[in-house]
């Protein structure tokens, strides 16, 4: 610009001096004129130029400066709200930002009192000063070695009892051109993973240890099954004989339980445990468990005492089964821990009653062994019992309370327990049931347990059996053969088809047995029901399956059968179905 | 082979004076079979008949554009015209310029110009090297989307004619004594040769780092920007414009196509009524669009690294074509890059010129070169 000026100057001077007035001069001075002309227009241009660069460089500021800001913003938003410990420290290791929550847990008022400190003088707010010293050594020798260094540790920064695991991840930090400009330190609570973990393994030892409990609940009973059965072949002693027999009965019932509180436990885990609510006798419900118990105790020496409350319904509406398991498996508990003259009491009580239902409590205390808090909080676990000693000194699943609890919840109630080590145990629960409309007086006279004299004679009557496994025909040959019942047997489906549609009218019922060759049990049942002949749609067609689940019952129903008896055959049940079925007829 | 050989003229008045200071310069007698000029001068020089008298005096074609700033053979200013010659034994050169070009009529005079070019090489071309004129309404990338369309994607190294006004209204483009404001002048390449192209905008650390998502565009029609229209995005960035919205050309825009290729700059021309920018180039749907930031450290920064990088590449012709933004951005020292060039060349035979548009190709993830329009960016070819 000074040499354009200075242009300027000496053009002016020289056409002042000149002043000539030929062609020549004349060319000259116009050309002069020209590069005067561009130049001012050259000054023009810088000058616009110079404007609108400083418009731009205006906008170009203004955005900084709110993106500095914006920037700042979220930062602060970062350093709020974020929900793991953050600290930032500068080169010298002394902080210089941190997350609000640290600050909330630590239970520091504000950033200033630890702004500017080091790492050693905040935490040994709430980690004793080895530690500190350790972690200090650790951060430094990561920082010097632009290392990234990873520790797990459980630290009580709240200082209030309760310690959480942090995985601390500690790395240096760098710019765009590399240089260190200090180190940040995460801490990421991993607490609730942990326990979370340590829960799963609790619970994957508890089924390990369970499995190994249940692998011999089944195998000591199938070892008195196999060892007495071998005693009863050798020997030639009829007393010997029936002493084995016996014992085969006694394990094999045991054998039978665990199995059935291990389909039990499975049904509730894959939430397939159902109740099949029907009418009953509370008393007569209460008198069959109080007999076998009665007899448990009676062996021990035990003074068992049953008070039943008057105003307690004589009928109810509910499931029978379940509610006489639950009575069962605390009465049998309870007998089980108490030893020789102790005391057993079984107490039922009407605890409310409206116009449709009732709420029954039921007790059972005992003078036992007792249990302590500690093993209370655990009792109605499944796969654990109060100690796992337990099962060796006096055996059992360890699954009997868990599905007592169960049933018990599914019946609207619950269960709780009283008790001290060492001065007995009151186990106490409540259900709801309900309360069923007057009987009918048919049914009021040929319930089954009210005409249990009459049930076990079936003279004249006759039975299809349809079974094609061998044994299992001849244990129902052999148990039914006292009842006066003529049995025809047939091996499979087709056979009990053909069987029926040759003589429809010479049989009362029929139990069909569900998998059998040639034709299965619900095919043979949808087959007879389809005949044409009366009988056909009106004989009882009773299932006898392995199969206990409801959706096999259903199945079962759902094929025309009208009814259902579990394997292992329950020879009482079998009466009980009979009676139930035949005398009807 | 081909090769470069460099002049420049300060003269604008006298003309003889100008071309014996050319013919000066140029060795008529190293000339190789084939042979043509690339000019880039002050406006001035087509108007006191220089330009003319150049092309009748030289045994070979002059094409090119007016131009804000060049230099060449050591010498660089606002004032100059320099002129490059490009001669060889093995790479065909034919110069074309279209008929003026409209907005209702720019691709038959566009696709008339290519073919005769191309009819004069016999061959398809490796290389176009377009000087486009600035035609209201009608952004350079239609007429590049033309020209791509009618060579099958050959790489186009150019720019849009420029002056000393911001408005262009001065720009021409040139053929030996023909200049016109509307019309395309383009120089076709074929033979022996490969160019390797070289872009540098705005570096890294220039760029906003807050992006945002262009939500509605037509073309080169900025419309909204993460659903907002176009102004009320710009003030929520704090963004703002006087009364004639001054300035909002000089803002860089950076676009990123999301395709693997680097991200370009873009400047918006200004605003229309509806709030709407029609900008340097295509602005695409689902682009990123962030505000880029010159100043004069990264505006040298860039150029010399862009240089170095096209030296590196060991050829023997460079043409180098800044956007006038950066030469604006210069200030009171306008001409600091064309002097780190300068510097950065040492002896080398180049050409640099400043342009009011780049058109350059970008390298894809695969390596294929893929036109693109530029603004505020440094471009280089070499070859």
């Amino acid at each position: 610009m000074n040499e354009t000026i200075d242009q300027i100057a000496t053009t002016s001077y020289e056409t002042t001096d000149t002043r000539t007035t030929s062609e020549e001069d004349l060319h000259h001075l116009q050309k002069e004129n020209r590069k005067l002309k561009r130049l001012v227009q050259n000054y023009e241009s810088l000058l616009q130029r110079n404007k609108e660069t400083q418009i731009t460089k205006a906008n170009i500021s203004a955005i900084l400066l709110l993106e500095r800001s914006q920037q700042e913003l979220y930062m602060n938003l970062l350093m709020q709200n974020c929900p793991d410990i953050i600290l930032l420290f500068d080169k010298n290791g002394r902080f210089t930002y941190c997350t609000d929550v640290f600050l909330r847990r630590a239970r520091i008022p504000s950033f200033g009192l630890i702004g500017g400190r080091r790492l050693r003088e905040v935490f040994v707010r709430f980690a004793d000063s080895d530690w500190v010293d350790d972690v200090s050594d650790k951060f430094h020798k990561a920082f010097e070695e632009s290392a990234t260094l990873v520790l797990n540790e459980a630290l009580d920064i709240g200082r209030d009892g309760n310690p959480r695991n942090y995985t601390i991840t500690f790395t240096t930090m760098r710019d765009e051109r590399g240089n260190s400009m200090g180190a940040i330190a995460l801490f990421h609570d991993m607490t609730d993973i942990v326990r979370e973990r340590e829960r799963a393994e609790q619970a994957s030892n508890a089924k390990s240890d369970f499995l190994a409990n249940m692998s011999h609940e089944m195998r000591t009973p199938m070892n008195a099954i196999i060892g007495m059965t071998n005693i009863a072949l050798r020997t030639n002693s009829a007393e010997r004989k029936d002493y084995s027999l016996g014992k085969i009965r006694d394990a094999s019932n045991h054998l039978l339980g665990v199995i059935n509180d291990i389909l039990d436990m499975s049904k509730i885990e894959a939430n397939k445990f159902e109740l099949s609510p029907s009418e009953f006798c509370f008393d007569n419900m209460l008198a069959t468990v109080v007999n076998v118990i009665e007899f448990k105790a009676h062996e021990k020496c035990q003074s068992f005492r049953v008070e039943v409350d008057p105003n307690i319904p004589k009928r109810l509406y509910s499931d029978s089964q379940r509610l006489a398991q639950v009575i069962t498996n605390l009465l049998s508990n309870a007998v089980k821990f108490t030893p020789e003259d102790g005391s057993v009491t079984l107490t039922a009580t009407l605890a409310s009653k409206e116009a449709e239902n009732c709420v029954i409590e039921v007790e059972v205390s005992d003078t036992g062994i007792g249990i302590s808090h500690e093993q209370q909080s655990r009792l109605f676990n499944s796969f654990e019992q109060a100690d796992g000693g337990i099962s060796r000194k006096f055996g059992g699943t360890g699954l009997g309370l868990a599905i007592s609890k169960r049933i018990v919840e599914m019946m609207n109630g619950r269960i709780w327990i009283e008790s001290e080590l060492g001065a007995g145990s009151s186990f106490t629960f409540t259900v709801s049931a309900a309360l069923p409309d007057e009987p009918p007086e048919d049914m009021a006279l040929h319930t089954p347990e009210e005409s249990c004299h009459d049930a076990y004679d079936f003279t004249g009557r006759r039975i299809l059996l349809a079974e094609d496994i061998e044994v299992n025909r001849e244990i129902v040959l052999t148990l039914l053969e006292p009842t006066g019942v003529t049995i025809d047997c047939a091996t499979n489906g087709l056979a009990a088809l053909d069987t029926f549609r040759a003589h429809p009218s010479d049989y009362d019922i029929i139990f069909m047995d569900i998998h059998m060759p040639e034709m299965d049990g619900y095919e043979a049942t949808r087959r007879i029901r389809a005949l044409d002949c009366p009988e056909a749609s009106v004989i009882p067609i009773v299932a006898m399956t392995a199969n206990v689940f409801t959706e096999d019952i259903q199945k079962c129903m759902a094929a025309g059968m009208s009814d259902h008896i579990g394997k292992p055959i329950d020879f009482g049940e079998v009466l009980k179905k009979l009676a139930k079925h035949m005398l009807r007829k | 082979m081909i090769k470069m050989l460099c002049a420049y003229t300060e003269e604008i008045d006298e003309i003889d004076d100008a071309v014996n200071e050319i013919l000066g310069q140029i060795d008529i007698a190293s000339l190789l079979p084939n042979s043509a000029g690339i000019v880039s001068c002050y406006r001035e020089f087509l108007e006191t008949g220089v330009v003319r008298a150049l092309a009748d005096h030289l045994p070979f074609d002059i094409i090119g554009a007016t131009t804000l700033a060049n230099g060449t053979s050591g010498r660089a200013g606002n004032m100059l015209l320099c002129l490059s010659v490009l001669t060889a034994d093995d790479v065909g050169l034919s110069p074309v310029m279209s008929e003026p070009l409209s907005p209702d009529n720019f691709k038959n005079p566009i696709a008339d110009a290519y073919n005769r070019a191309i009819a004069a090489l016999g061959e398809p071309p490796r290389l176009l090297i377009p000087f486009l004129p600035l035609i209201p309404n009608v952004g350079a990338e239609a007429m590049l989307k033309e020209l791509e369309q009618l060579s099958g994607g050959t790489p186009m190294f150019g720019m849009i004619a420029c002056d000393k006004n911001l408005g262009l209204v001065d720009s021409a483009t040139i053929l030996n004594g023909t200049s016109d404001h509307s019309s395309l002048a383009m120089l076709a390449i074929s033979g022996n040769i490969e160019p390797r192209f070289f872009v540098a905008a705005i570096s890294d650390s220039k760029v906003q780092k807050q992006k945002a998502i262009i939500t509605s565009s037509e073309g080169n029609m900025l419309k909204e920007v993460n659903d907002m229209p176009l102004m009320e995005y710009f003030r929520t960035i704090g963004l703002t414009f006087g009364d004639g919205l001054e300035g909002i050309n000089a803002i860089p825009l950076v676009v990123d196509y999301n395709d693997g290729t680097k991200p370009l700059v873009r400047a918006a021309y200004m605003v229309t009524k509806e709030g709407y920018a029609p900008c340097g180039g295509e602005m695409p749907n689902g682009g990123t669009l962030s505000i880029g930031f010159t100043d004069t450290m990264d505006i040298l920064r860039t150029a010399e690294r862009t240089v170095n990088d096209a030296i590196s590449y060991g050829k023997n012709c460079l043409l180098l074509m800044p956007c006038l933004a950066r030469y604006l951005e210069l200030a009171a020292d306008p001409f600091a890059e064309l002097e780190r060039v300068k510097k950065s060349i040492g002896g080398k035979p180049y050409h640099m010129c400043y342009s009011g548009g780049e058109i350059c190709p970008v390298y894809g993830e695969s390596g294929e070169a893929v036109n693109r329009f530029h603004n505020f960016t440094f471009i280089a070819c070499a070859f």
